[in-house]
């Protein structure tokens, strides 16, 4: 059985049909990788999943349970988490209490936070504000932040924006080593399509809010329509 | 209970009328800042006051100074005290309740805080509307509204200014674009605003009397009027003054008059928590 | 001892001091204190959870009229009054403002508690409420609390002792994650918690510490009025008092009140009430241009000068 069952799910903003119907299933253990032009709904998809937004059509599970009408943290609860395309943090308040705030919410031993930081690579900062990170160390918040909440699936949108090649390998370090060590499910989405290749074992490809094409990217690459959208 | 009737609907329309311009300016600034000027209401007082004032020396003629003079005060106002932080409403808020008080303690010095006093009317006469009997003076007043504010209405569709008015709150950016100076435009709207206060004042004061707390109970109406209607919408003051003049009506007439700023500012408080965009505007906040 | 209990401590004893030093003039010393209370409840919840609350008075409105109508016109004594008082007034005012902070926030918050306490004012004094709330005269009179040293020492160690808790409060786990709700509801949320569990654990406390407050403000007054307790301009006063004292620091309101009603005292017998009233306003507008930390981020600077080393108040 699927981690995570996304049926048929759509969302429309005034003027826009974000997404048109999408359904998608992530099997535990997979890195997924989820691909589209810009404007595509790849993070309209990620923001409904996690509960920013309720579909207005459609539904999703979560192993098993339909998760359509929770709220966020009852998401983040159930094992689910995410990073978003903008960062998300407090510059006032120290990288060291933005882990350790999920750690504290859900109850988790305060031993947590070290080790996150080591799997990200943050445990010489963790004193600073999160404004003097670099756009990689502004990534590895992220990461450290869905990780605080013991996640078992985690989505990284615009996961390897603004980083140099060099810096989305590291990324793709991270999350390997995640899917390792913590037996995640991860969902990758980015425009970068050789990173993503570098990491995903199936990648999806979306485009005006449905998916047009799934599997690894030679049978993506020989398919017409994806190449007519990346092309066109 | 036919009358009554009659009376709720024909008095609701006159003071939707008044209300409306009452409310032109705060509405006006409020879709355009994205803040709300407590300070309006107080101003609309002061000019009662110098109507009351003036009226002895003036006669006939002193709305052709009172008007023009509150409409200058206003703008003053908003280039004194709100242009330096109208990017910050939590600031202009606290600034022009205080200010808003300050006027109140102020005017309190001079005239006495427990007396009422009077405006002479232009007219004198009653006509008899359905077997509803009306001041003439008030039906002016009606009038003069009602026409101000279709007037507006016209202005604010037909001409660039007037389409900048209401293309702001949409988009500061396009606006400026196009070339048109906000401080300018808001400017403008304080003028325009302190002008129709007066005449609310005029009317309004003529009809209940003055005094100096005569400013609380219009800042009621102006903030049920805006957030019912929606910002920065003349379409919306229109809509939301006619349902607020009918409710305020018709408590006052069936349930009890004491009760009407509650009911009011009830309708007020239920807009903000389930409709924030209000009927036909932006959304607050 | 924490570091919280020593400052809190000492902020008694320095109360204290004052009560007994000002004691010809005891019953200004109690109306500051009065003061603080209202003003500290209110920053602690205006400050650290983001909500600009202007329905804050609802609290103490609610508190001092449930105690006044229970000893007005049951005849219940007065302890019991105010301590049924205080409790009924805390769960009301939360009932009423807690579900409105979930829905709305920002400008629209700040509005919907403004127009709240029109409207109570309006209710009030309306004919309908007018055999439980007597309108414009108020209920009087009632069981009263006397201006006594022991009474403005009394309610100075409810002060301290509430401070003491808030001070607790901002620095345990759910402290914590409000520094984290008050900037970003969202941050909290893909944390794993509703923010607003945490804001209103908040306002619960600023709400008790109001109405009790509320309860005895009444009794003091010897008589439940609007301006005592829902009226606009007596919460304007509360938070001109904590603005101008410094509304991020829980000492900061103490300080306001100490300056707003001893300048008051002073004023008094040069001019007429309403020019105090303008004085003060003014003297608020000024100093949040001036100073928006307020009078205690002077305080502060002058401290750390005498106590070297000491890290900031608060
Ligand atoms: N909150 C929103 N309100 C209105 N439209 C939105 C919103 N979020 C996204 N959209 C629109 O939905 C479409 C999909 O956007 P998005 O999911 O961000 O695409 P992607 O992440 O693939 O670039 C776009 O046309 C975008 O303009
Ligand atoms: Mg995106």
């Amino acid at each position: 059985m699927p981690v995570l069952e996304v049926r048929d799910v759509g969302k429309v903003f005034p003027g826009v049909i974000a997404l048109g119907g999408v359904t998608l299933n992530i099997e535990q253990g997979e890195v997924r990788g989820l691909i589209g032009p810009n404007g595509a709904g790849k993070s309209t998809l990620i923001t409904t999943i996690m509960g920013v937004h309720r579909p207005d059509s459609g539904s999703i599970w979560f192993r098993g349970e339909d998760i359509s009408r929770m709220h966020i943290w009852d998401r983040v609860r159930k094992g689910l988490n995410a990073t978003h395309q903008t960062a998300l943090y407090v510059p006032e308040l120290s990288i060291r209490r933005h882990i350790e705030l999920g750690i504290m919410v859900n109850g988790f031993p305060a031993t947590d936070v070290m080790l996150i930081a080591e799997t990200v690579g943050l445990e010489g900062e963790m004193d600073e504000n999160p404004d003097v990170l670099s756009a990689l160390g502004a990534k590895k918040l992220e990461i450290a932040k869905a990780l605080s909440t013991r996640p078992s699936f985690i989505m990284l949108d615009e996961c390897f924006a603004g980083l140099s090649f060099e810096e989305g390998m590291e990324v793709i370090e991270i999350i390997r080593k995640i899917a390792e060590e913590r037996q995640l499910t991860v969902l990758v989405v980015d425009h970068n399509l050789a990173l993503v290749e570098r990491v995903a074992h199936v990648t999806t490809v979306i485009d005006r809010g449905v998916v047009i094409a799934e599997g690894t990217f030679e049978e993506l690459f020989s398919n017409q329509d994806v190449v007519d959208a990346y092309m066109g | 209970m036919f009358e009554n009737v009659v009376y709720v609907i024909i008095y609701g329309l006159i003071f939707a009328s008044l209300y409306g311009i009452m409310t032109v300016g705060f509405s006006l600034v409020c879709g355009l800042g994205g803040f709300f000027d407590i300070a309006l209401p107080a101003y609309f007082m002061v000019g009662a006051f110098m109507i009351v004032e003036l009226s002895p020396y003036l006669g006939n003629g002193t709305m052709l100074i009172v008007a023009p003079g509150l409409g200058l005060l206003c703008v003053a106002h908003y280039l004194l005290f709100i242009r330096p932080q109208r990017d910050n409403p939590y600031r202009v808020f606290f600034a022009t309740i205080l200010l808003a008080l300050g006027v109140e303690s102020l005017m309190a010095k001079f005239f006495s805080s427990g007396y009422t006093f009077k405006i002479a009317p232009l007219l004198s006469g009653n006509v008899n509307i359905f077997d509803v009997e009306i001041r003439q003076q008030l039906l002016l007043g009606g009038a003069v509204g009602w026409i101000a504010l279709f007037g507006l209405r016209y202005i604010s569709h037909n001409t660039n200014i007037g389409r900048a008015v209401i293309g702001i709150p949409q988009s500061v950016r396009g606006s400026q674009v196009i070339g048109l100076d906000v401080v300018r435009i808001q400017a403008i709207v304080y003028g325009v605003g302190g002008v129709l206060l007066a005449l609310g004042a005029y009317f309004y004061g003529g009809y209940l009397g003055v005094s100096v707390h005569m400013w609380a109970y219009p800042l009621v109406i102006m903030f049920t009027i805006t957030t019912v209607g929606g910002l920065g919408s003349i379409n919306g003051i229109m809509i939301a003054t006619v349902l607020v003049g009918w409710l305020e009506v018709a408590v006052v007439t069936f349930i009890d008059p004491r009760i009407r700023a509650f009911v009011i500012l009830s309708l007020a408080i239920a807009i903000l928590i389930f409709r924030p965009r209000g009927l036909a505007g932006k959304r607050i906040g | 001892m924490s570091r919280d209990s020593v400052r809190w401590a000492a902020t008694f004893v320095a109360l204290t001091l004052a009560a007994v030093l000002f004691r010809a003039d005891i019953s200004f010393v109690i109306s500051a204190t009065f003061f603080a209370i209202f003003a500290m409840s209110w920053s602690f919840f205006t400050s650290y959870s983001g909500y600009l609350n202007l329905g804050h008075v609802i609290f103490i409105g609610m508190g001092g009229y449930t105690s006044a109508i229970l000893n007005y016109h049951l005849d219940w004594p007065m302890p019991v009054s105010i301590v049924i008082g205080s409790i009924v007034g805390t769960l009301l005012g939360w009932l009423y403002l807690n579900p409105i902070h979930k829905r709305v926030s920002g400008l629209s918050f700040e509005m919907v508690s403004f127009l709240s306490i029109i409207a109570l004012t309006n209710l009030v004094l309306s004919g309908y409420a007018r055999p439980l709330t007597n309108g414009d005269l108020g209920l009087s009179p009632l069981d009263g609390i006397f201006s006594t040293l022991g009474f403005a020492i009394g309610i100075a160690a409810l002060l301290c002792l509430f401070g003491y808790g808030y001070s607790r409060f901002l620095s345990s786990n759910s402290g914590k994650i409000v520094d984290f709700a008050r900037e970003s509801q969202d941050i909290v949320r893909t944390a794993g918690a509703d923010p607003h569990r945490y804001t209103g654990r908040l306002l619960l406390l600023s709400g008790l510490l109001a109405s009790t407050g509320g309860a005895l403000y009444v009794h003091y007054s010897g008589a439940a009025v609007v301006s005592n307790t829902f009226e606009l301009a007596f919460m304007i006063r509360i938070v001109v008092i904590a603005i101008i004292g410094g509304r991020f620091s829980l000492y900061g309101s103490i300080v306001g009140a100490y300056f707003v009603v001893f300048a008051g005292f002073l004023l008094k017998p040069v001019v007429s009430s309403h020019i105090e009233f303008l004085i003060i306003y003014g003297l608020g507008f000024a100093i949040y241009f001036l100073w928006p930390k307020g009078l205690i981020s002077i305080l502060e600077v002058a401290i750390r000068r005498v106590v070297p080393g000491r890290k900031s108040v608060q």
